[in-house]
């Protein structure tokens, strides 16, 4: 964790192997602060987390998530100064945008936690790190603002696109046939949620059929995909939390990445305008799962705050007559069924 | 101990029997015989009565899957087997000539169950491309007044009649125990 000033430190990382007092330094200025030691062979020291070297990212990283879990919560104004000293870390981009720079390798350490706490879960970090203080993001800052942008903007739709990103790997759509092909790996594909756009170009060329040795799936389970790993439980920049939101039809839940209490959220949203914190509120479950949720039915089209054209909304249905069954029995048959086996 | 049913049903070929196999306990009891009038066409053998499987509750109890003989001279089996029923499973087959035709028909014959009680739709064979769609589908349904699950599935694949039963009960009650979803 870097801050400017030392009494804001949260913890503090040691390397052991650099000189024999580091530990006892440290401690000599800071004798309470939570603590992480570095060093290559195993040290047993009280009040401290030990990380072999040289240390992986993600074990880093989880050592940190778990000491800082165990501090108590920052006030309000404590959440603005982390979201302020993130935006001046920020890089401004030729466009006038501001990103944080992300690498794949904090990617990584970052999807590791997402994965832990679930797709839903807000990632709420602390001090200088890449903060999600507030509920809402800049999708054009991302990957995913990128392909929508160009899908949205092609003229001639009977053409792939071809999207470069980085170590030459592609992402190539085929928007006619719902259809992107890639040589990405399955790891580097679940990192495209945090990486920023700049440096993506894209080709729009004819269709040229199949490519060859790239694995296929659809432009709908892409989109899904990278908007619940953007969104990362927020909503996207402009979306009013206090008016309500549209689900036009249930997702086709059996060829989408699984979604944290997602059939349940449809099933209570679909065609009934609601807002998203209300829904939060009636399922009892955190607001951050349905934010990463309607930011992933609005990157298919399924949701918007904009009241449907007369035709395309499916009518509301009544909910109050359909408890013909007890409780009780449809949660047993819930239990028997139980979750599918991809999603175990 | 209540007798507890999920009803499967659509046109022939769809997948209902293939489904019920896919999920039930046991291996599902079938009424097929050799298909002699139209239904040949699509396939050698068909139900010619009802299939059943079963699935047995923590509590000891059982949930009955009725899987109904998709030609229509046999509609008059629709309403005895859906009394008593928790909702109702339709499958419909993308490949047929006129699949949303099936489609309103059968969601017409449920009409009134559906109101209230609940369904989810699986649409079997997209993969292979005809030419319709889940938003034609979806369209369809918005057309006839409803908005039930619309789902892509595969019959022989577990995982996707699982998604359409869970898509039946939260349809029901959208609070059940999310500790599945």
């Amino acid at each position: 964790m870097v801050t400017r000033n030392k009494e804001d430190a949260m913890l503090g990382i040691v390397d052991l192997d650099g000189s024999s007092d580091a530990w006892n330094n440290f401690r000599q200025q800071y004798p309470a602060l939570p603590a992480i030691a570095l060093s290559e062979s195993p040290h047993a020291i009280e009040n401290a987390l030990h990380v072999a070297k040289p240390a992986r990212l993600d074990a880093l990283w989880s050592a940190i998530v778990s000491l800082v879990k165990e501090l108590p919560a920052p006030d309000s104004h404590a959440e603005e100064a982390c979201a302020a000293e993130a935006n001046s870390a920020a890089h401004a981009s030729p466009d006038g945008k501001k990103t944080v720079p992300v690498t794949g390798a904090t990617a990584d350490a970052m999807n590791s936690r997402l994965e832990t706490a679930g797709a839903g879960a807000k990632t709420v970090l602390r001090a200088g790190s890449t903060g999600t203080a507030t509920p809402f993001y800049h999708p054009e800052e991302y990957l995913l603002g990128y392909i929508l942008s160009t899908l949205k903007n092609r003229a001639d739709h009977q053409r792939a696109i071809h999207i470069q990103c980085w170590k030459d790997r592609q992402l190539v759509l085929y928007p006619d046939k719902g259809r992107v092909f890639t040589d990405l790996t399955d790891s580097q594909l679940k990192n495209l949620g945090v990486i920023t756009s700049r440096g993506f170009r894209h080709e729009i060329k004819p269709w040229s059929g199949t490519p060859a040795g790239l694995q296929s799936r659809s432009i709908e389970h892409l989109l899904w995909d990278l908007a619940l790993r953007t969104a990362r439980g927020r909503v996207p920049a402009g979306t009013d939390l206090s008016r309500p939101t549209y689900l036009q039809y249930w997702p086709n839940f059996p060829r989408l990445p699984h979604t944290p209490h997602g059939m349940r959220i449809a099933a209570l949203w679909a065609g009934r305008p609601r807002t998203l914190d209300s829904i939060a509120t009636d399922l009892g479950i955190e607001p951050a799962h349905v934010y990463s949720f309607y930011s992933a039915a609005a990157a298919i089209g399924l949701a918007g705050q904009d009241e449907p054209r007369t035709g395309q909304a499916a009518p509301p249905e009544d909910v109050k007559k359909k408890r013909a069954s007890p409780r009780g029995l449809l949660a047993s048959i819930l239990r028997r069924i139980g979750k599918p086996e991809s999603r175990a | 101990m209540g007798q507890h049913k999920i009803i499967f049903t659509g046109p022939v070929g769809a997948g209902k029997t293939t489904a019920i196999t896919a999920i039930s306990d046991t291996a599902p009891i079938s009424t097929e015989q050799v298909a002699t009038d139209e239904t040949q066409n699509k396939k050698a053998r068909t139900t010619v009565a009802m299939d059943y499987g079963s699935l047995r509750l923590d509590n000891g109890e059982v949930l009955h899957l009725y899987g109904t003989p998709g030609q229509t001279r046999f509609n008059f089996m629709w309403d005895l087997l859906l009394e008593g029923s928790i909702g109702v499973v339709i499958l419909l087959d993308d490949a047929n000539p006129d699949p949303l035709g099936d489609l309103r028909a059968f969601v017409g014959a449920f009409h009134e169950f559906i109101r209230g009680h609940a369904a989810a739709i699986g649409v079997t064979r997209l993969e292979l491309g005809k030419g319709l769609a889940l938003p034609d589908y979806r369209a369809a349904l918005n057309e006839l007044g409803l908005n039930t699950a619309v789902f892509e599935v595969d019959a022989r694949r577990h995982d996707d009649i699982i998604m359409l039963v869970q898509a039946l009960l939260y349809s029901l009650d959208p609070h059940l125990d999310g500790a599945v979803s």
